[in-house]
């Protein structure tokens, strides 16, 4: 399935170049979990181990790749120095008359399995659980390094806006079921989906079976606004951008329109922060209407 | 657009007669090595860029093309290209492991495309040495003025081993780039209202300037009393002795756009409080008594007045926006099409809400939308709706809105450089009719308590 940029050149049809950027935009491959800013950190062999451990100490990293005249020669980690120090006895230790801080790294190297920028993530997944990271590229020619923290990251990053989502439909439906009985919901289904339903009969009469768009329609309308306000807070107008803001993005990623940028993320962040403000504002508001 | 007929290939046949000349300059035998094209916003400089290089890949299709360009307008050559049946592919770090990944030897840029690059990823070490080793046909860099510091050191770097150069800047910045590039073997094209002409001759210059009109409004007491706290806040802020910085006046001009857009700062400054309040504690080990005390009281004030944007109901802004679109569809002008202007998201989706609610339906067009639907937000407004509401920040992306008969601009611009990108969207071939520019002025804030670019420098810029 992977088109080689190389063959742009053997092709004269201009949707090869499309193409080319098809199966990176579809599928969920190695490159995706790669930050997008990582710079790639590497030692020479000689690198003494204090100065690799300060170097990686202050980049954050716990491993980094060993690397002479452009070829990968191993990976320099924590584990492998602790595995490679921890072997010695006192007595080797004592007979080499230095500490293992003065020795350079490429005594206390591991090597790491090789991915391709094309692979799937699932091919790694056992090396990654055995090395706790895998190199991008080949030895000749590094890409860029993968840890299990940029899985989870990556995983993060596509899942949450789902997952806020989730929790933003279900605040809002909770909202309105504590504002409004079931038989004025049902008024306000009415009054404000029948155009949208092709009249009365078909519109939805509970919260469960609606929609976002339902949801929006209810909460935006001027008659149900006066049971609702007092829930939600702040103007008609001010909730109605937030829903509309929250629609727009739930339709690009329900639909797989584009792929969410931070900004997106904020925003679904935002606002579901601001319901769940509104959710415990509700529940203190029934607690002492109950202690009434 | 000029862009049409996917088969055309005859490249004269849909450029302006300035257009031409320039493709004419660059494909003489006796061109020069380095060709600037210096030019007004607005007339048609991006469109030559891409015929150019469609040009070279249709006469020579083993020619090798390198386009910077500012990332929000890298989507928007690719279209244009792809629309010519071009080979174009962008580039950015995902692409390019996939190109070092699939490389064969030592030469990752193909023949026979064009490679665009963000003009701040071009500038990347790693990448730039790439490029700076590759042998390019022609190197094109548009909105050349932005190079500067490690882009304008980019640039150099890749200069040697380019057979041709086209730098594109705008006549307005001033910019010098004899301090990039060597001077010798460069042509400079200028180009601007004044002298260039349409296909039928006509001087651009002779379409009708723009009218400024300013929208007086009043603040409420409830608004005085939000911006009082917003007062307190940063007076507070500017008490603080730490390193941390805080966006005060983003705070601000947030308040100045919409409740909406300030109630989203201030989330955005509540969360950020609480990562700089841990920050604080970890950086600053002494004093934290009083640390403490600081990022505690900042808390209340930021939730006061989160609470005071919950509870102040009234919008003066807003009524005077709706006022004034009621007007202008009252006036006797059959065909108004007005696009708003705002710096904020928020503000955007508020305006759209409340337009909603007066019945007046809108498109909307900012830059988290993809290119299909902005495309087709922008074809439906300039097909069928009246009114457009838009972010300031996509009219950096080349669109043409010379169709539409007012401007309002709910914010005012950051800078008159962000103004003159404005009118260069607007103000451009083919406009007909005077554009109304309409701004929404505060009489209850003085000038001086205002962030905002005042009133006297768009009138000056309009004037021009």
């Amino acid at each position: 399935m992977a088109i080689s940029i190389s063959n742009l050149r053997l092709l004269d049809n201009p949707s090869v170049a499309r193409d080319f950027d098809l199966a990176s935009e579809l599928f969920h491959r190695i490159n995706r979990i790669i930050p997008q800013d990582q710079t790639m950190l590497t030692i020479p062999p000689d690198c003494r181990v204090r100065e690799a451990i300060a170097l990686m100490r202050t980049h954050g990293y716990s491993q980094v790749p060993v690397v002479e005249h452009g070829e990968v020669l191993g990976v320099f980690s924590f584990r492998s120095f602790a595995y490679e120090a921890a072997s010695s006895t006192l007595e080797e230790w004592t007979k080499q008359r230095c500490s293992p801080g003065d020795l350079p790294v490429d005594e206390f190297l591991e090597q790491f399995e090789f991915a391709r920028v094309t692979e799937e993530m699932s091919r790694v997944f056992d090396a990654m659980d055995r090395d706790n990271g895998i190199l991008i590229g080949t030895p000749d020619r590094l890409i860029g390094i993968l840890t299990p923290m940029d899985f989870l990251r990556y995983l993060n990053k596509v899942a949450s806006p789902f997952v806020m989502v989730w929790e933003i439909e279900l605040a809002l439906r909770a909202l309105i079921s504590i504002a409004m009985t079931k038989e004025r919901i049902e008024e306000a289904s009415k009054r404000c989906l029948s155009s949208a339903y092709e009249g009365e009969n078909k519109v939805p009469t509970s919260l469960e079976e609606m929609t976002f768009d339902n949801y929006q329609s209810i909460i935006s309308h001027g008659e149900s606004w006066k049971e609702l306000k007092r829930f939600f807070g702040g103007t008609r107008t001010r909730v109605s951008a937030k829903l509309k803001q929250i629609g727009e993005i739930r339709n690009n990623l329900f639909h797989f329109r584009r792929e969410l940028i931070m900004p997106d993320h904020e925003i679904l962040s935002g606002h579901r922060n601001w319901l769940l403000n509104k959710i415990k504002q509700a529940e203190v508001h029934r607690k002492e209407e109950a202690h009434l | 657009m000029i862009l049409e007929g996917k088969e055309n290939k005859d490249f004269s046949m849909t450029l302006l007669p300035h257009q031409n000349a320039f493709l004419d300059t660059f494909f003489s035998p006796s061109s020069k090595r380095i060709i600037e094209l210096e030019g007004n916003v607005g007339i048609g400089k991006s469109t030559a860029l891409v015929f150019l290089a469609a040009r070279l890949l249709n006469e020579r299709s083993s020619s090798r093309i390198l386009l910077l360009a500012p990332k929000a307008l890298c989507p928007y050559f690719r279209e244009m290209m792809g629309r010519l049946n071009t080979p174009v592919v962008i580039v950015d770090r995902y692409r390019f492991r996939e190109m070092l990944d699939s490389a064969k030897g030592v030469e990752i840029w193909p023949q026979g495309a064009v490679f665009i690059l963000s003009l701040d990823f071009a500038k990347l070490p790693d990448i730039r040495d790439s490029l700076a080793e590759t042998t390019w046909d022609v190197v094109i860099v548009d909105e050349a003025h932005h190079m500067s510091g490690t882009k304008a050191e980019a640039l150099r770097m890749i200069e040697p081993r380019a057979k041709k150069i086209v730098l594109a800047i705008a006549t307005s910045q001033g910019f010098d780039t004899s301090k990039i590039l060597p001077e010798n073997d460069k042509v400079i094209i200028k180009w601007s209202r004044e002298q260039v002409v349409d296909h039928n001759g006509k001087p651009f210059n002779v379409a009708p300037r723009p009218i400024l009109h300013e929208i007086d409004f009043r603040l409420s007491a409830g608004e005085l009393n939000l911006r009082e706290n917003m007062d307190s806040l940063c007076k507070t802020l500017e008490s603080y002795e730490g390193n941390q910085k805080f966006g005060a006046k983003s705070l601000y001009l947030s308040l100045e756009s919409s409740p909406a857009a300030h109630e989203a700062a201030l989330e955005k400054f509540t969360v950020k409080l609480e990562e700089l309040g841990k920050l604080d504690a970890y950086m600053e080990s002494t004093d934290i008594d009083k640390r403490k005390d600081f990022w505690q009281k900042i808390g209340e004030i930021s939730s006061r007045v989160l609470q005071g944007i919950d509870t102040t109901l009234e919008d003066s802004k807003l009524n005077a926006f709706i006022k004034l679109l009621i007007d202008i569809y009252r006036g006797k002008t059959p065909e108004r099409k007005v696009c708003v202007l705002t710096q904020y998201l928020a503000t955007l989706y508020y305006l759209a809400a409340d337009l909603g609610d007066h019945g007046m339906a809108c498109q909307l067009l900012h830059g988290g939308m993809s290119l299909e639907d902005r495309l087709r937000s922008l074809s439906n407004f300039l097909a069928t709706e009246k009114i457009l509401v838009a972010t300031t920040s996509i009219l950096s992306e080349g669109l043409d809105l010379n169709q539409v008969t007012d401007l309002i601009l709910y914010d005012m611009p950051n800078s008159k450089d962000e103004f003159r990108q404005i009118l260069g969207r607007f103000d451009r071939f083919g406009r007909e009719c005077n554009l109304n520019i309409h701004v929404l002025t505060c009489s209850t804030i003085s000038a001086e308590d205002s962030l905002a670019l005042p009133i006297a420098t768009l009138r000056e810029l309009v004037s021009l």
